[in-house]
This record gives structure tokens, C-alpha cells and sequence, in this order.
């Protein structure tokens, strides 16, 4: 709990250091995907804007994580459009790969986490730094020193976020020794990393306990409010984010229905 | 003391095959089994440039490297798609396609005679005729491939191709190129087993196809298994573990056609114990499971 608490120091922190991040903003038209026949999403229309935080629920197998696919850009659809904003740039997101749109500032949380089993927790969130002069195996060599100095402040900036989640001391451990919700943190603490301006979070709140559960859903509604991340939260427990959310959505036969906020 | 120092070279050699082969198995996930294909690339690309076109060694090391990494380069354009076992079977099409070049292609490589008349080592004026300076200079050499290998596996480069190996949907959703970093793993890879195919030319002064067979892939992905994956020692382990075998049957004074077969019998023995007792290899760090 304390650790979620502490999450926005650690942002207060990023956006000292690289100015204030750019703000996203989701726009889908339209949108349809079926699968052997059977239609996921029916329709799709929504605008998520900048500094909003959105809350989608629907019945197991909705179609939740099949729109967060679509909008992440593992998922083309087979008919609409995904366009995503990033400060000024606008991207089709049907048309651009994963890794690209997470270059340009979109972050996943997994509902099955993901995290990389052979490597520690600080590896772990290492390899969400972005920009790293030593990803290019001739540069990782030649300009060793400019390497080295990078590396030296994504430590410290990792070390920074793994205290923010309350894993700090967890640092040098083997990612398969972790509980689900040590994980978890983990794997948020990897998403500051990468200082995403627009994120996409699959059941965040699973393995956390209520306290967890409401300090965390608190932090996700100063990280729109105040630093201005878009965020889409997909959660069975609505309770704990809802009155955080500007929007509420609900996923029904594909169906998007917008959920008035007196009915939540 | 010659003997030991025979040992010593081929040791070096290995080394970099093995360690260069582990940077596609262990660190990228790619299970590759043409490594002695580009292996023999570069000990006959090197062995043309100096008897062919009188090119120095060291000048003919490098021409090795680039054929070894231009190669997999153009393999990698029309196969980057491809992982797990479809990538197996497109290298095992590249081992196979080579194979038959250096076999069939008389006027270039000898063909089934092979190239011999290989010049001994000449680097700054220095001649390499005695297996101690040949071993002092790989040795060298080495040393240079193998920190090479030591600092991109402790770089971002090395952290996100392990990331891409662990998980390669996470690893994208983390904005890592993951296509890119493969083809730039086995062009490293592939141009580090040339150089080693040209010191392999350089010291043994006679090549032919039979050095670069699918038999010999296999030895070479032996090293990697039985050493283990990871990190660097498990290919030195593996190395010499491997080279050691077939030097200590020696010893047992057997007949010739029985000790080839008990070598093999030894190596597939060692990986079957391996396997079922220490799938990381003896000093590796990686499981296969």
C-alpha cells in the first residue's frame, strides 16, 4: 500500500527530469474483429482524451483484452480504425507494430504479467528504459563510456521505481521467486520505466489486497489528474477505481456501452 | 609440450565457436544448427584472400568475419520471420546449401580434396611458425572476440535480446526491436565462427569439406549444451570438455574405427546425463526444458 502511495514522487521525479510527459489520447472508429465467424467487437467508437482515466468491465470473454490487443497494435481489426495521439503525432495504430507504439509512449500492463523468468527484478525493469544507446550491438561496444554513463542513470532511475512499487530490496532476485503481486509491482514498476504516456492496464488490481487494491486505484487517478497519463483500465473489481474514473464503460456482446457515472 | 600446446590452440579456436554460438542459443533463444557451415565459410574465404590474392592474415581474419556476417544477413532478409523449429530447418537448408558448395564447387574450394598450402600466420612482420607463438597470438585474439562477446551481453543489447528470448511479446510491448536484434545477434554471431574458421585454416595449413559438416554443427552445438548457456563459462567448459574426450580415449590405446564410434557414444551419453541431471549444462545459467 505504501509502495503504490509513493508512486507519484517517483513521477514528480520523471517529469523534473524529462519535462512533462506527453500527453495521448485514444480514438477508435468503428471497430469490428470476429473470430471464426464469431464477433468480438461489434462497433467499437470511443475517444479516450488526454488525462483521462477510463474504466472497462464486461463479462469474461467480452472482448476486453482482445480491444486492448487492438489498441496496442497486436490485433488489426478487421474493420475500423485505431488512431492514437501522442503529444502532437498522430499514428494508425492498425498499421504500426507494437514495439513502435510503445516507442512512442504506450505502456502494457499483462493480465498474465509477463515478466522475463531468467532475469532479476532490476533486469527486469531495465529493459523498459528506452533510448538506450547500447540496444545497437556496434555502439554497445564502440562508445563504450557514453554506454556505460546511460546505463549508470537507468540504474538509478530503476532502483528509483523499484522503490516506488515497495520492491527495493527485492532488486537482485530471480523474477520466479516473486508472489503474484510482488510481480505485479514489478511490473508497474517496469511501466514507470518506460514513462508511457498512454497506458493500458489488464486487471491491475488482481493478487493486491483491498488496502493495495484502493492506494493504487488513488495513484491512478493523480497519474491522470495531475500528470496528465491517459489511462484504460481493464478490472473486474469496480469498486476500488470507479470513483477515480472519468468514464466507465462496459463491454457487452462487443458492444461498447458507456455507463453513466450515477449508476456505477 | 607441443601436444599441450595443439590442445591450447584448438582450445582457442572452440572457444570462440562455441562462445559465438551461444550468443544465438543462450542469449537469443535461436537454436542453430549451420555453425560449422560458416565456420568453413571463413576458413575458405580467408584461405582464397591469402593464396588466392596474397592478402595478409590478419587482413583475410576480417574478410572472414564479413563473408560470415554478410551471409547471415542476407539468410536473415527472407527468413526473419521465422523462430523455433522453422528457423532450425532453415538453418539446418543453409548447413546442407554450404556443405554442397564447398563440395561441388571444384575450381573454387578443391572440392572433396579440399584447399591445402594454407600460409602460416603473418601478422606486423611476425611469423607464426611455432605453436607457442601461433597459440600467444589466437590467444590474443581470442581474448578480443571474447570481451567483444562479454560487453555485449553485459549491454542493453545483450539484456534485451535475453528479454526477447524469455518473452518476445512482452519484449515488443516494451518497445524492443525483437526482429531487429536477432538478425544483429547471428550477423555477430555468424561473423565471429568466420574469424574462427580463419584461425582453424591458418593453423591446421589443409581444409576441406569434411571439417564443416552437419556432424560437425553438432559437435559445435555439443559445446553449447554440455557447457552450458548464459553467460562465458559454460562454452569454455564446453569446449573443453569436448576436446578433451576424444584426447583421453586416445590414451586408451583403441583400435581406430572402435575409438571413433566410442567418441561418439561418449558425447551422446554425456548429453543424455546432461539432460536429465543438469539441463543448464555444467556451468550454465539457462534451462532447457
Amino acid at each position: 500500500m505504501e509502495a503504490a502511495t509513493t508512486m507519484e514522487m517517483a513521477l514528480n521525479e520523471a517529469a523534473r527530469t524529462r519535462g512533462a510527459a506527453a500527453s495521448a489520447r485514444a480514438m477508435l472508429r468503428d471497430v469490428k474483429i470476429a473470430f471464426g465467424g464469431q464477433t468480438v467487437l461489434d462497433g467499437v467508437t470511443f475517444d479516450l482524451r488526454p488525462g483521462e482515466l477510463a474504466l472497462l468491465g464486461g463479462e469474461n470473454g467480452s472482448g476486453k483484452t482482445v480491444l486492448l490487443n487492438v489498441l496496442s497494435g497486436h490485433l488489426a481489426p478487421d474493420r475500423g480504425s485505431v488512431e492514437l495521439q501522442f503529444g502532437e503525432r498522430r499514428v494508425d495504430a492498425v498499421r504500426s507494430s507494437p514495439e513502435r507504439l510503445a516507442r512512442l509512449g504506450l505502456g502494457r500492463l499483462w493480465q498474465d504479467i509477463r515478466l522475463f523468468p531468467s532475469m532479476t527484478v532490476l533486469d527486469n525493469v531495465l529493459a523498459g528504459t528506452a533510448g538506450m544507446l547500447g540496444q545497437n550491438p556496434i555502439l554497445a561496444v564502440l562508445a563504450l563510456p557514453a554506454v556505460l554513463r546511460q546505463e549508470r542513470m537507468a540504474r538509478k532511475r530503476a532502483h528509483q521505481n523499484l522503490a516506488t512499487v515497495g520492491m527495493a530490496d527485492r532488486a537482485q532476485s530471480s523474477c520466479d521467486m516473486l508472489s503474484v503481486g510482488q510481480m505485479k509491482r514489478v511490473a508497474v514498476a517496469r511501466l514507470l520505466q518506460m514513462e508511457a504516456s498512454l497506458l493500458l492496464l489488464d486487471e491491475p488490481l488482481a493478487g493486491l489486497d483491498a488496502d493495495a487494491a484502493e492506494a493504487f486505484s488513488h495513484d491512478l487517478g493523480r497519474l491522470c489528474s495531475k500528470h496528465g497519463k491517459t489511462i484504460l483500465v481493464v478490472e473486474h473489481r469496480h469498486d476500488a477505481i470507479s470513483r477515480f474514473a472519468d468514464r466507465v464503460w462496459k463491454l457487452n456482446h462487443g458492444r461498447l456501452e458507456e455507463i453513466e457515472r450515477s449508476h456505477v | 609440450m607441443s601436444y599441450f600446446l595443439h590442445l591450447l590452440i584448438l582450445l582457442e579456436i572452440y572457444l570462440v565457436v562455441a562462445a559465438s554460438l551461444n550468443l544465438l542459443v543462450g542469449h537469443a533463444g535461436l537454436l542453430q544448427v549451420a555453425h560449422a557451415a560458416y565456420f568453413g565459410l571463413g576458413a575458405y574465404t580467408s584461405s582464397l584472400l591469402m593464396t588466392e590474392l596474397g592478402v595478409g592474415f590478419l587482413p583475410a581474419v576480417a574478410g572472414a568475419g564479413v563473408a560470415g556476417g554478410a551471409l547471415s544477413l542476407l539468410v536473415s532478409l527472407p527468413a526473419w520471420r521465422f523462430r523455433g523449429d522453422a528457423f532450425v530447418m532453415m538453418s539446418l537448408a543453409v548447413q546442407v546449401a554450404l556443405f554442397a558448395i564447398f563440395y561441388n564447387w571444384v575450381d573454387l574450394t578443391g572440392g572433396p580434396f579440399g584447399l591445402s598450402g594454407i600460409p602460416k600466420p603473418v601478422t606486423w612482420g611476425i611469423e607464426l611458425d611455432t605453436s607457442g607463438s601461433m597459440s600467444a597470438a589466437y590467444g590474443v585474439m581470442v581474448a578480443l572476440c571474447i570481451g567483444m562477446l562479454f560487453l555485449l551481453t553485459r549491454s542493453p543489447f545483450g539484456r534485451s535480446l535475453q528479454a526477447v528470448r524469455d518473452d518476445e511479446l512482452a519484449a515488443r510491448s516494451l518497445g524492443i526491436p525483437a526482429r531487429r536484434l536477432k538478425v544483429e545477434a547471428f550477423a555477430v554471431a555468424s561473423a565471429l565462427v568466420g574469424v574462427a574458421g580463419a584461425m582453424y585454416a591458418a593453423y591446421a595449413s589443409y581444409i576441406d569439406p569434411t571439417s564443416f559438416s552437419l556432424d560437425e554443427s553438432i559437435l559445435m552445438l555439443s559445446m553449447v549444451v554440455v557447457g552450458g548457456t548464459g553467460n562465458l563459462r559454460g562454452p569454455l567448459v564446453g569446449a573443453l570438455t569436448l576436446i578433451a574426450i576424444p584426447e583421453v580415449l586416445r590414451f586408451a590405446a583403441l583400435p581406430d574405427a572402435f575409438a571413433a564410434n566410442l567418441r561418439l557414444l561418449a558425447y551422446g551419453l554425456l548429453l543424455l546425463v546432461l539432460m536429465r541431471l543438469r539441463p543448464q549444462g555444467l556451468a550454465g545459467q539457462y534451462r532447457y526444458e
